[in-house]
């Protein structure tokens, strides 16, 4: 069985939709130290998370060690974080100067049972969500996509 | 010219570490146990771990002290850490679906493979420098290279990346390479043994 049909019906998620938040950089700056537990509960809830200002390399790498640490193996099988990271190669003088990387760009996290990154490249990142009101529609008819985002690149800002 | 070169080298070694620490980090199944085998093979006679076409066959790191490689008129005294692969989720329902195994060893391996990512996280605090294992076949910008290359750039850890599995025919080590242009890239193939002298002859240029 697909893992977000067998992990929705674990959960009695299935009939229901898919909540999408969109994150405010001011509301992630308001959560200081309390960011990475706050987006692991929401992704927890099954919502997935569009964060204006994405994580840094340091709090995406927490990020992952806290998710492992509450891995259940039934229902909450890890995260999926599609985003841009800031290419240190593209640093600005300053940020040089100053031994800085430049600032985390966008990025979506979101269960990894629901959640699908279907193509990355440093341009464009294109996306599968995986709507609950499907689950009995796929188990007939195999895979379909919902939703595919392409999201413009620090190139094409 | 040669006294001074020489006198400058001397002194620079009497700060140098004695063993430096290369941590072998990349996601599941990008090869980096056959690599640490090959490296421990080659320098010193053994191998370090089991290999697996499983993801998340090495669960907890190893670590494999005295590896002196000798390269490029060098010799570097190096301790070799292979760490499990880091990924952002585990489904022990793939190892039972697309590998036949049974959901109790499978559960197992999931929970142990959940714990091998957290040691690996740990072990970015004791390395001084890393090699970064990507399979030549995949797409380089996942998220857990990308993760990683991040995180090494702000400890400011020394990283060469290995572009594994060259040989395959859907091979790209070019993708790789532009992908990661700051990072000295090399093309290997762990299990056959290509492209090793080249690896060498880097971790000594930029480890040493």
């Amino acid at each position: 069985m697909e893992p977000k049909k067998r992990i929705m019906k674990e959960r009695g998620e299935e009939g229901s939709g898919i909540s999408i938040d969109l994150i405010s950089t001011e509301r992630l700056e308001e959560l200081g130290n309390e960011k990475i537990r706050f987006i692991l509960d929401q992704v927890k809830k099954g919502k997935v998370l569009v964060l204006e200002k994405g994580l840094t390399a340091a709090e995406e790498l927490e990020l992952i060690r806290v998710t492992m640490t509450e891995i259940d193996l039934d229902s909450f099988i890890g995260v999926e974080t599609p985003g841009f990271t800031g290419n240190i190669s593209r640093r600005t003088f300053f940020q040089r100067l100053l031994g800085r990387s430049p600032p985390p760009r966008m990025m979506v996290v979101g269960p990894a049972h629901l959640l699908k990154t279907i193509k990355k490249d440093g341009r464009t990142i294109e996306a599968l969500i995986l709507t609950r009101d499907e689950v009995v529609e796929e188990m007939a008819q195999g895979p379909k996509e919902v939703t595919s985002s392409a999201v413009p690149g620090p190139e094409e800002e | 010219m040669g006294i001074l070169n020489r006198l400058f080298k001397g002194v620079i070694s009497l700060f140098r570490k004695k063993q430096l620490s290369i941590g072998i980090y990349g996601p599941p199944n990008a090869g980096k146990t056959t690599l640490a085998n090959r490296i421990t093979r080659d320098w010193t006679g053994k191998p370090m771990g089991k290999t697996s076409e499983i993801p998340h066959e090495t669960r907890r790191a190893k670590e494999r002290k005295e590896v002196i490689i000798k390269a490029a008129g060098s010799k570097i005294n190096f301790n070799i850490i292979d760490t499990p692969g880091i990924a952002t989720k585990i489904d022990f329902h793939n190892f039972v679906e697309e590998f036949g195994m049974k959901e109790e060893k499978a559960r197992e391996r999931a929970k142990q493979a959940t714990e091998g990512v957290i040691e690996a996280i740990k072990w970015l605090d004791n390395v001084d420098g890393v090699l970064l294992v990507m399979d030549s076949a995949l797409d380089p910008f996942n998220q857990v290279n990308v993760t990683l290359i991040g995180n090494l750039e702000a400890r400011k850890l020394p990283t060469i990346i290995v572009a594994n599995k060259f040989d395959l025919k859907e091979a790209s080590p070019a993708t790789i390479k532009e992908a990661f242009p700051q990072h000295p890239t090399i093309p290997i193939s762990a299990l056959k043994g290509y492209g090793m002298d080249n690896l060498y002859k880097a971790m000594v240029k930029y480890f040493g």
